[in-house]
């Protein structure tokens, strides 16, 4: 399990974003002592940290340089500041990504997914119920059958999987789907779906993605 | 001040000056002064008087006329006190003080309201960025309780974050240099960044989304960004589902032209010059709630800072266009 460090000094947020970040598979590590952050981020050997900026004692700015000297840990900077000086501020203090207050949770799981994946520490093969979808050659196996998935089949399918035993609606995965640029509409959707139906049967599966009527699918 | 004007206004002492003429020529009569005697007080008299006015006409023109000229040519006419020399005579020097007394007082005014309005933009801005922690504690609760009635929550906030970003890009929008960094960036990269926070509102209208961009244009992100947000929310606002939404571009030799078609319910002609009035909402607009009037105004505001041109073009019906012009430098011209 990849762990998160989240230096935040709102504890609702920190409380709320780390049950999210641990409910979509991630371990979360928190802190109070805002003196000693930089040393408690070295200490921690994690896989990512979400950095607010505006924090008490010092500035996220001072923690991110002080950190970038030592470690080469990937750094996303959350702030409600959202002009381009501070972007541009947080990559040249060597922060990863750079994420504004009120996130999109969604995007935000992406980013982080997208820069762990980057820094190919993440799982590339997805296992869910028996069947393996692997996200680097974008293909499905189950048994020693395997099939070619599209780009956006791999992406409902991914979401689907991580979202085991649990509706998710056609307005989520749409959501999901125009969150990494493919902005497809209801009919494209539905399209896609009954090829993944079609590519599933090949490799001998049935059953295996449920419609919900007027909720959505379920794996 | 020309002489006529200035002989004009001295009527009265003509008519008295002539009546007392009349009364000493009588005069010089009764005690026998002979003709040429009498000729001559009147020639004196005359003459003296003339000179008199004379002198008086010129330094009155030399001081009114210095302080007209200068105020035709000062933009801000509050500053028109430094530039006014105390004359040598009296009403002169009684206007002199009176400027200087009333435009020092004018400009002390104008400061203390510039203070004032400097410290509520930062009070503004503080507050958009206070305000957006709340926020984003709500949406993650609300992330963490997912059922039918934190979705309709959750709309509402997000209707919320647009009105609170939108204050912040008013207040914002007086003092742009403040916080504006030109770049080249991708058109395509920005609308895609625009189209995706709208993203619940655009798959809600079942949108089929077209963007063809793929252009390089020097600006600041953030800020247009903003700018199509506000253009996106009304094609939302403003349209039936299925919502069609294209961004195309066209480059000429000076510029690159973005259009962003849909096929809402259109701007009515008469109305089309209005639309990026403050306040003005139209009849379109009043029909809904959620018109104030605010979002094109910013728009045009904000491209009027950046050196963009925008305009619209619609029918009833049928659709409207929205076209922003980035002009291109010649320095750009040569890369």
């Amino acid at each position: 399990m990849k762990r998160i460090i989240i230096i935040e000094d709102e504890i609702k947020i920190r409380d709320e974003l780390s049950l999210f970040l641990s409910r979509n598979g991630f371990d979360c590590i928190q802190t109070d002592d805002f003196n000693n952050v930089i040393e408690f981020i070295l200490s921690q050997q994690a896989d990512l940290v979400l950095l607010d900026i505006n924090l008490p004692l010092i500035d996220g700015y001072h923690i991110c340089r002080e950190v970038r000297k030592d470690s080469d840990i990937p750094i996303i900077i959350v702030t409600s500041r959202n002009s381009d000086i501070d972007e541009l501020m947080s990559m040249n203090f060597g922060a990863d990504d750079f994420v504004t207050k009120p996130y999109n949770t969604q995007i935000l799981l992406a980013r982080i997914n997208s820069l762990l994946r980057r820094l190919s520490t993440v799982q590339e093969v997805f296992t869910c119920k028996g069947v393996q979808l692997n996200l680097s050659d974008s293909t499905l196996l189950y048994n020693s059958d395997q099939v070619d998935l599209t780009k956006n089949e791999l992406r409902i399918l991914h979401l689907l999987m991580r979202k085991e035993n649990q509706i998710v609606s056609r307005e989520t995965i749409m959501d999901t789907l125009w969150q990494s640029d493919a902005f497809i509409d209801d009919n494209t959707l539905t399209v896609n779906i009954n090829r993944i139906r079609k590519k599933l049967e090949q490799i001998g599966i049935k059953d295996y993605l449920i419609t919900k009527r007027g909720q959505g699918y379920m794996i | 001040m020309k002489l006529s004007e200035y002989l004009l206004d001295k009527k009265i002492y003509f008519i008295v000056h002539t009546l007392s003429l009349t009364l000493l020529m009588i005069l010089l009569q009764v005690l026998s002064i002979n003709r040429s005697g009498q000729i001559f007080v009147l020639i004196f008299m005359s003459f003296s008087h003339g000179l008199y006015l004379l002198h008086d006409y010129y330094r009155r023109y030399r001081f009114y006329h210095n302080i007209k000229e200068h105020l035709s040519g000062l933009d801000k006419k509050h500053y028109i006190s430094t530039f006014i020399q105390k004359p040598n005579f009296y009403e002169g020097a009684l206007l002199e003080e009176v400027v200087s007394e009333s435009c020092k007082s004018m400009n002390d005014e104008i400061s203390i309201h510039k203070q004032n309005w400097n410290e509520y933009q930062d009070y503004i801005e503080q507050w958009v960025h206070e305000v957006k922690t709340p926020l984003a504690a709500s949406f993650l609760i609300l992330e963490n309780n997912h059922n039918p009635m934190t979705q309709n929550v959750n709309e509402e906030l997000k209707k919320v974050e647009r009105y609170v970003e939108q204050a912040l890009y008013f207040a914002r929008s007086s003092h742009l240099e403040k916080d504006y960094v030109i770049r080249t960036i991708k058109l395509d990269d920005v609308i895609k960044s625009s189209v995706k926070l709208l993203s619940k509102l655009l798959i809600g209208k079942d949108t089929e989304l077209k963007i063809d961009a793929n252009v390089s244009v020097k600006t600041d992100s953030k800020w247009l960004e903003f700018i199509l947000t506000q253009i996106i929310s009304n094609s939302i606002k403003y349209s039936d589902s299925p919502l069609k939404l294209s961004f195309k571009t066209t480059i000429t030799r000076q510029q690159v032209i973005l259009s962003i078609i849909d096929n809402g319910y259109g701007i009515k002609s008469e109305e089309i010059s209005k639309i990026f009035d403050k306040g003005y909402v139209g009849t379109t607009g009043r029909l809904s709630t959620e018109s104030t009037g605010i979002g094109l105004y910013l728009c045009k505001k904000l491209c009027h800072k950046m050196s963009l041109d925008i305009n619209v073009l619609s029918q009833v019906n049928m659709g409207t266009e929205v076209k922003i012009f980035f002009p291109l430098s010649d320095y750009y011209n040569q890369q």
